[in-house]
């Protein structure tokens, strides 16, 4: 589940750490937005194609 | 003399729906500080598969226990639980309720897992919160269930069930004057109007309404396929791309050794892309047709079968030949020329879970 790896990732990474998260999950539109709301992160950018989904976020702390 | 006690720190169970929703709000208004949890089994996540599909466009694609947090201005965590959930589904103590849904057992995890949470990544948390409502499932939520969920989860009276309170004996944080007891509910039955009624009175105008709960083991036709998978492969077992994509495609085993998941439409097709490295897949390159996964073990004959089957199912069924990729996990492939099956060469019995 993407946001399940967002998570994780941010969870052991410092602030102000960007990184890309890869999905093929239309979900990730709804969720990572919301998530990044709830925990003070920031969506960098977001790309699609017809094969995935990049989305790119800027770690902070809530 | 100002109180200088810091507010009471309660974790609330959030599924997504409207109880739980309402039991972290009521919690919250007495002026504790709530954070959320959901539990990522692999059977839940509703929310993501409406949004792979088409079909289901008029549901919001999001996962309601993030949205329910979001609209509470609360935190949550999302816990992965997937390896120790297997125990509660393969071997459940008290047993199934709706097909494959072991729903007392379920609870009785979520909430040992939530009182895990005392002391989760520096957090410490004073006592537990769920939406349960006596008498609102058959299974799980009944009167003489509630104290055996307290006990087998460990929460013992650290557990508060706001919207049912009144109903059962004082707990911790009643005694401890971190919520007071008359500002909880006592409601019972299955009757969804008390918190409909209760919703509108907290201001709560948007809540999601699950078709049939958030967990697949409820549905029969997951249910079969599930099923499905423990008979063929003779043990009851499951990894967690097993279970997600029980949930996505036409199941179709035309041989003991192995299946076909076929996407039923392009956001399928999209999602199942991401299992190409883990599965051989198939899709038609002459025409227009759908990606499919194989899951099993296969010979050559097996893989024609399958391309013919998958070959039924594109725009070209109807053409005498189509020219069909096959890729496998690591990378190499090869093309197949086949005749598209016919309807009638698909018996019914080859349709897992329909």
């Amino acid at each position: 589940m993407p946001l399940i790896l967002a998570q994780e990732y941010a969870r052991n990474a410092e602030e102000g750490t960007e990184f890309a998260l890869v999905a093929t999950d239309p979900g990730v539109h709804e969720d990572i937005p919301a998530w990044c709301r709830m925990h003070g992160h920031r969506i960098v950018s977001t790309d699609e194609n017809e094969h995935e989904i990049r989305i790119r976020i800027r770690l902070f702390q809530a | 003399m100002p109180n200088i006690n810091p507010p009471a720190r309660a974790v609330a169970l959030i599924s997504g729906g409207l109880d739980s929703m309402l039991a972290a709000k009521v919690v919250m208004d007495q002026g504790v500080n709530v954070e959320g949890v959901n539990f990522y089994t692999g059977f839940c996540v509703e929310g993501h598969t409406h949004a792979i599909r088409k079909r289901h466009q008029v549901r919001p694609k999001r996962n309601n226990a993030l949205w329910v947090a979001n609209q509470l201005g609360i935190k949550l965590h999302v816990v992965d639980v997937v390896e120790d959930y297997k125990d509660v589904v393969l071997n459940p103590k008290h047993g199934y309720g709706k097909n494959l849904n072991p729903c007392l057992d379920c609870k009785i995890f979520m909430v040992g897992k939530a009182m895990d949470l005392i002391g989760f990544h520096g957090e410490s948390f004073d006592f537990a919160v769920t939406g349960e409502v006596i008498g609102q499932r058959p299974k799980s939520q009944r009167k003489e269930t509630m104290p055996i969920i307290a006990q087998e989860s460990g929460a013992e009276d650290r557990l508060l069930r706001p919207l049912c309170a009144r109903n059962l004996p004082e707990t911790l944080p009643e005694r401890m004057g971190w919520v007071k007891r008359e500002s909880l509910y006592g409601f019972s039955g299955r009757s969804r109007k008390p918190q409909m009624e209760l919703a509108k009175q907290l201001g709560i105008r948007d809540y999601s309404q699950p078709a049939g709960g958030c967990c697949f083991l409820t549905d029969e036709q997951y249910s079969k396929k599930l099923q499905d998978l423990w008979n063929t492969r003779k043990e009851r077992d499951y990894e967690l791309d097993d279970v997600v994509l029980l949930k996505i495609g036409r199941h179709i085993r035309p041989q003991p050794s192995f299946k076909l998941v076929i996407a039923r439409e392009e956001g399928e097709s999209r999602f199942l892309q991401g299992f190409r490295s883990r599965f051989t897949s198939l899709r038609e390159v002459s025409h227009n047709g759908p990606l499919a996964l194989i899951d099993g073990k296969t010979d050559q004959s097996d893989i024609r079968l399958a391309a013919g089957i998958v070959a039924r199912y594109g725009r070209s069924r109807n053409s005498p030949i189509v020219t069909m990729e096959i890729r496998h996990t690591d990378g190499t492939g090869e093309q197949l020329e086949v005749q598209p099956l016919q309807p009638y060469q698909i018996p019914d019995s080859w349709h897992v879970g329909a």
